[in-house]
């Protein structure tokens, strides 16, 4: 369907052009468009019947504004009713009521009345933005004590189960089953019929969406998106009780660039800060092996934040979708959306 | 679903259908002023808050809605 400003005839679909919006109707003559209310401008915001079927001419339906006629494509045409018929139609329905912005408005009216289908190229199109919006969703938890329960797939089961280290084994645990969690929440996952796979980096991959795991401390971390991602984490508290934090400037020599060097300034969370996002960069290219020296982080846009109000945990996330993230802590079946404070740089 | 749980869940429609900032919601919330919802980004909302919550706006007029507490009413009537 194309628009065009055209001559009109009995039985067209017509528009015109009002602020961001259309306001629809049919054609009849002149002096006679059958619309769904009237279109939405201040001089008619106390009209009584602004929101009824009702029939105008010309000037009162196009406010000013250019009529435009729908011109049809060949398939288009077979399903459209005749002239006559949409005629009859619009008019039959004047003095309806019961619109509806969403679901029952001037662009649903014409469209029954040309083709018997009530549809709305707006509300269409937000609903398919909104089902097709980017997602990166992070969710933060705590590691459960006692015995770790099973997982899917098998391969991965085994893995945890074969972990010699309590505390590891516990942590390993806890981010997959979160990471089913994540998957079914953000994503709506099947999560037990994804076919998961290691590739020969070593690394844990599914079919369909891409995620990331990390752990430090007594918390887990999971990323879920439909694009690559990759997120770390690391327990403030814990990196302070090292022998490493005496060490960053030893650490920030080898391992920062000198970029990175100017702009972390030679303390624990500006450090921090640097390292996981080099680590999530790390994940979400998915592939080589870890040299953070050859990882530039102020040339990505990976960001960095603060998690506190329990274990202080610095957080860093690298994703194609960063501008869609969203932090959520997770406290047995409690779920709330975080808004942490985010480290400059 | 309570009404708290209600809030929470349109805090995260709203972070995501806008731009990832996370808004603080209360009962009393004006959606144009406090949350400056203009008509279209209104409209992109209430699609959000059907898909998410599975339920249809198909019974309320363009402007029933002032504060937060009037969606959340509608939601839970048609949770109900």
């Amino acid at each position: 369907m194309k628009w065009l400003p055209a001559d009109c005839s009995p039985g067209d679909m017509v528009r015109v052009r009002t602020g961001s919006v259309y306001h629809y109707g049919i054609f009849v003559s002149e002096d006679e468009i059958v619309a769904f209310g009237l279109p939405p401008v201040p001089q008619y915001r106390d009209r009584p019947d602004r929101l009824t079927v009702l029939a105008t001419d010309a000037d009162t339906f196009s406010c000013g504004a250019i009529i435009e006629k729908a011109v049809f494509s060949f398939s288009e045409k077979r399903k459209k009713r005749t002239p006559a018929k949409i005629v009859e139609i619009a008019r039959s329905r004047i003095g309806e009521t019961g619109y509806n912005i969403i679901h029952n408005n001037c662009e649903h009216f014409v469209n029954e009345c040309v083709f018997g289908v009530a549809r709305c190229t707006v509300e269409e199109e937000a609903r398919k933005r909104w089902l097709s919006r980017p997602i990166c969703d992070v969710y933060i938890a705590p590691v459960a004590e006692g015995p770790v329960g099973t997982v899917f797939p098998p391969e991965r089961d085994s893995e945890i189960r074969e972990c010699r280290n309590d505390a590891l084994r516990a942590a390993k645990y806890a981010d997959w089953a979160l990471l089913a969690f994540a998957s079914k929440r953000s994503l709506a996952v099947d999560f037990e019929k994804t076919v998961f796979k290691k590739t020969r980096f070593g690394r844990w991959c599914a079919e369909g969406f891409d995620f990331s795991l990390s752990h430090a401390g007594g918390s887990v971390a999971v990323a879920v998106s439909g694009s690559s991602v990759g997120v770390d984490i690391e327990s403030v508290t814990a990196f302070a009780g090292k022998k490493a934090s005496e060490n960053t400037g030893k650490l920030r020599d080898r391992f920062f660039t000198e970029n990175e060097r100017n702009a972390y300034p030679d303390e624990p969370i500006p450090f921090l800060s640097c390292w996981t996002k080099k680590e999530a960069e790390f994940k979400r290219i998915g592939r080589g092996n870890f040299d953070p020296a050859s990882l530039d982080v102020t040339r990505t846009d990976a960001a960095s934040f603060l998690l506190t109000g329990g274990e202080e945990t610095v957080l860093s996330v690298s994703a194609e979708a960063i501008g869609s993230l969203r932090v959520f802590t997770v406290e047995g079946d409690s779920v709330r959306l975080a808004d942490p404070r985010k480290i400059k740089p | 679903m309570n009404r708290t749980e209600i809030i929470e869940k349109l805090r995260e429609i709203l972070a995501a259908a806008g731009d990832g900032t996370v808004p603080a919601l209360s009962e009393d919330s004006n959606l144009a002023s406090d949350l400056g919802l203009s008509s279209v980004s209104m409209l992109y909302m209430v699609i959000a808050i059907e898909e998410e919550f599975g339920i249809r706006f198909d019974d309320v007029g363009a402007s029933d809605f002032v504060l937060l507490s009037d969606v959340v009413d509608y939601i839970e009537g048609k949770l109900r």
